[in-house]
């Protein structure tokens, strides 16, 4: 069998190979992707969380919540609120929130595809 | 003789590539025309409003930023009219009189409907149960949750004040008259109606609009996504805020959700919760979720909570509600689901 016979050369391997790292790696990217809660205090943006960990609400000098994110859900713990339905609420995932009505909080996961619940009714 | 056969086979190719190069363009153009038309952009606005918090997502050729505004300036327009603890709103003037009241057409048709519903379902849903909520302290939004059981004594004479008996409407005049010192609370059907004139106000606006508005976990279809899909609608599993039990597909209409889990507190192990019976004056038993799907909002938010004080019977509320209009799933309190047979409709149409 003579080079011209042959079903693939060794450029379009070379050539298929690469764009199969690419796609793959495109592919673990987007699986990798972390996520990400937006935290708003009277409608506005008030933090981003991106790393696991506890972090302190305020608005301006008045202490709110902690709110505790594990890298995959969020909850809050020692609200100052009267009512507590933010802890109360406990954890929640992508397509969930977290509401403070007193403090005029808003707890979610800022939305990164259009796939999966647009909304929840509870 | 050979040179004809030449020519005609060269012009039956070049017939054959028109067509095939025609066939592709159309095939080219109908992909580019359906497939890569850019989706609408969806415009998401949140705010708090109607005593919780709401989110408005929507798209316009007119202006999507402007139609959320407009529709959440709506719905804040109800909740100041209708709130019984504003003492400017019309249920406070109401509430407020030992005598007839002349009241707007918007409130004359709500109490109306309000009426309405507490005959189809037997009592079950209230519009006068202000002075019951108030005895166990669920009126206040922004204060300390109630932690006492009132007396049997109390609940007693608060059941004197309550039923749509209590409660008069004059057509002829338009105005209406509270007796034996019932309280009305429009909290059963009033976010409802405000959902409902959120969807009024943005098809005047633009009739074409698509999107969702959501009033505290009950949510009112604008139109589908991306003008022809589904909106996924996660039902909360009342005891794991975090997982959903069931998933609605809607592309219209309206879903509200009564459960025992949204303002209550607990003595003695017992959970005490803010859907009231008016029957007993103590908060419902049997169920602890129930959501109803509706063509519009006023009838899923009215519904859900009837639904959800009438948990002990629940085969009747599975079965003969969706004859008011509603399709229910249930969830009683041994946590077991419960559903109306065409659920399955807006369970599987994806």
């Amino acid at each position: 069998m003579n080079s011209r016979d042959e079903l693939f050369k060794k450029r379009d391997l070379f050539l298929i190979i690469s764009l199969m790292v690419v796609f793959l790696g495109l592919y673990w990217g987007k699986s990798q992707k972390g996520q990400t809660v937006e935290v708003f205090v009277g409608g506005k943006l008030s933090m981003q969380i991106r790393v696991a960990g506890s972090y302190e609400l305020h608005d301006g000098d008045k202490y709110l919540m902690k709110v505790v994110f594990d890298g995959q859900k969020v909850h809050v713990e020692n609200a100052d609120c009267p009512l507590k339905i933010c802890e109360k609420t406990g954890r929640v995932g992508p397509g969930g929130v977290i509401i403070c009505v007193p403090n005029r909080v808003l707890i979610k996961f800022r939305k990164v595809s259009n796939e999966g619940v647009d909304v929840m009714t509870w | 003789m050979r040179q004809k056969d030449s020519k005609n086979l060269l012009k039956l190719d070049r017939k054959i590539l028109l067509v095939a190069v025609s066939l592709v363009s159309v095939v080219l153009i109908i992909f580019l025309t359906s497939f890569l038309k850019a989706p609408p952009n969806y415009y998401e606005l949140t705010g708090f409003t109607l005593g919780t918090y709401c989110r408005i997502v929507v798209s316009s050729r007119k202006g999507s930023k402007v139609l959320a505004q407009v529709i959440f300036n709506e719905l804040d327009r109800i909740y100041k009219k209708f709130n019984p603890n504003d003492p400017a709103s019309v249920i406070s003037r109401i509430n407020a009189s030992n005598d007839w009241v002349d009241i707007d057409e918007e409130t004359f048709a709500l109490l109306d409907a309000a009426v309405r519903f507490s005959k189809l379902t037997n009592g079950a849903f209230d519009p006068t149960l202000g002075e019951l909520i108030r005895l166990w302290g669920f009126d206040k939004i922004a204060e300390a949750p109630p932690s006492r059981v009132p007396s049997l004594k109390e609940i007693e004479e608060a059941l004197k004040h309550i039923g749509t008996d209590k409660l008069e409407l004059d057509f002829q005049r338009r105005r209406v008259r509270l007796l034996n010192g019932a309280k009305l609370d429009l909290g059963g059907i009033a976010k409802g109606y405000a959902l409902d004139r959120a969807y009024q106000v943005a098809k005047e606006v633009d009739k074409d609009c698509t999107g969702f508005v959501e009033a505290g976990g009950d949510i009112r279809i604008l139109g589908p996504k991306f003008g022809s899909r589904p909106w996924v609608v996660g039902v909360r599993n009342p005891r794991q805020s975090d997982a959903a039990i069931a998933y609605l597909y809607l592309t219209s209409g309206a879903v509200a959700t009564s459960g025992d889990y949204e303002r209550y507190f607990e003595v003695g192990g017992v959970r005490y919760h803010h859907i009231l019976d008016p029957k007993t004056g103590f908060p419902a038993r049997g169920a602890i979720s129930v959501t109803v799907v509706a063509d519009n909002a006023v009838t899923a938010d009215a519904l859900s909570t009837a639904g959800f004080v009438m948990g002990t019977d629940w085969e009747y509320v599975v079965l003969e509600f969706p004859k008011f209009g509603g399709n229910v799933l249930m969830v009683t309190d041994d946590g077991s689901i419960r559903r109306s047979p065409a659920m399955v409709v807006y369970e599987q149409s994806r």
